[in-house]
């Protein structure tokens, strides 16, 4: 009886395991045409975004809304607000990436808020340079443009195949994609919005843009 | 996500600004200045407070519609929204923004409930914010009596520009608030009324809250259903009240 609960124990921790790594992802290398053709592909992004979000972890809704604007260096700057006004929380995100938080009173830690909260928020300002990255083919035809980051691991930018617009990004952990943001409308992230899921930390969350009254 | 401590805090505080808001909100006048005045002492500060009680012991019932600017300082864009404050008198309330979102937070009978629309449909949000509401509503009641000089949550004092009509200021007593919310600026209009014209709510790190009232109503009788659910606008309500002979 004891191992028969060991092994339904162990089966169980492989099963959230194996969902925290996120699905595999198996990327075909492209050809020279076709990586012509996506390298034209550019997203201009807005000076600035407002956005209302709904993040859903296990049973609980948190609702928030976040600001983000660019800078003068080309960084960009983050804020969370609560409905009744609140700062929730502040963020600068050098060009390079590199994220600091000026403020948090969320209560997670800086790195979970960094991880989830701010990196959500910036995920359409995100620009993956042709010159340093590597162009594939997903299973089902797109065209993926993967390209390392700062933290050794890999994000990318999935194209649409008939008009080559911006569908999804994602983040790897090798050939795992651990994160996946998809745009309501291919292309169209500030105008329509996208939706986040995070198979590392078990979230997702809708992000819909506020159109503001003159 | 949120953990409960820090976000009860913050929860707490704004909840403290918007039933200060519910009791005495009255149409924004421009004429009062942003300038600090001279600090009252402490009589005269009391003999404010039992003022203001006076006015507004006998309010039970009331509406108001407000625009909402909260500036961030390293922000070039503020970021606007407009609602609808309703109370009715033992303990039913309705926080409602209608624009640039749609969200309600509705308090009765001890509970609290929130919703957000998306795609045109009111959506029940899980937000675990019940055990919270028992310490708002405590401190609610105090208010409600205008009861501001037992507050254990704010300290009071009161300054006024000559000329100009008193700001009443709240410090929060704990220094876990204040880490959320440095201090809370009412500005007081003219008697017999005595209403709060404007309210900004100032954060440590140099950030605000303005909440302008654009129109109040009181004396009048809310629908039931306005603290049940959300697909009562407050804005019918409040007409179909007004239509009434």
């Amino acid at each position: 009886m004891k191992s028969i609960s060991s092994s339904v124990c162990l089966c169980a921790l492989l099963c959230v395991a194996a969902g925290c790594r996120g699905a595999r992802v198996d990327l075909i290398p492209l050809n020279a045409t076709e990586v012509v053709h996506i390298a034209h592909q550019t997203t201009i992004p807005a000076d600035s975004a407002a956005w209302r979000v709904m993040m859903r972890r296990g049973k609980r809704d948190i609702v928030f809304t976040v600001l983000t604007e660019t800078h003068k260096n080309d960084g960009l700057r983050v804020a969370g607000l609560s409905d009744l006004g609140n700062t929730l929380f502040l963020a600068d995100i050098a060009p390079d990436g590199h994220v600091t938080v000026l403020s948090n009173k969320t209560g997670v830690s800086g790195k979970r808020l960094e991880n989830s909260f701010v990196r959500d928020a910036i995920v359409p300002f995100v620009y993956i340079s042709p010159e340093n990255a590597h162009a594939y083919k997903t299973e089902d035809g797109r065209i993926v443009r993967q390209a390392s980051t700062a933290s050794g691991r890999s994000h990318a930018h999935v194209y649409g195949v008939s008009d080559g617009m911006v569908q999804e990004y994602w983040r790897l952990h090798g050939r795992r994609r651990v994160y996946r943001a998809t745009c309501v409308t291919p292309g169209a992230w500030f105008q329509e919005g996208y939706e986040v899921y995070d198979s590392a930390r078990r979230y997702s969350a809708v992000y819909r843009p506020l159109r503001m009254e003159p | 996500m949120l953990e409960r401590s820090h976000f009860l805090n913050s929860f707490i505080c704004s909840l403290a600004c918007l039933f200060i808001s519910l009791i005495w909100a009255a149409p924004v006048c421009d004429a009062f200045s942003d300038n600090a005045g001279a600090a009252w002492d402490a009589p005269q500060t009391q003999e404010f407070l039992q003022e203001l009680e006076a006015c507004h012991r006998d309010t039970t019932v009331m509406a108001a519609s407000f625009r909402q600017q909260k500036k961030l300082k390293m922000l070039r864009e503020p970021l606007s929204a407009q609602g609808y404050i309703c109370f009715a008198a033992p303990g039913r309330l309705r926080f409602e923004i209608v624009q640039p979102f749609q969200s309600v937070l509705l308090y009765r009978d001890e509970s609290i409930s929130r919703f957000e629309k998306e795609d045109g449909q009111w959506k029940s949000l899980d937000t675990r914010t019940v055990r919270v509401m028992s310490l708002v509503m405590e401190q609610i009641a105090q208010w409600m009596q205008g009861k501001f000089e037992d507050s254990q949550v704010f300290e009071i004092s009161v300054t006024q520009d000559t000329g100009q009509e008193p700001v009443l200021h709240l410090t929060p007593s704990h220094e876990r608030f204040r880490e959320v919310i440095a201090g809370i600026d009412l500005m007081i209009g003219p008697p017999p009324e005595r209403p709060i014209q404007r309210i900004a709510v100032r954060e440590p790190d140099g950030d605000s809250t303005e909440i302008m009232f654009t129109q109040t109503w009181r004396g009048i009788t809310l629908p039931d259903a306005l603290f049940q659910s959300p697909e009562v606008s407050p804005e019918k309500a409040i007409a179909a009240e007004k239509a009434e002979p």
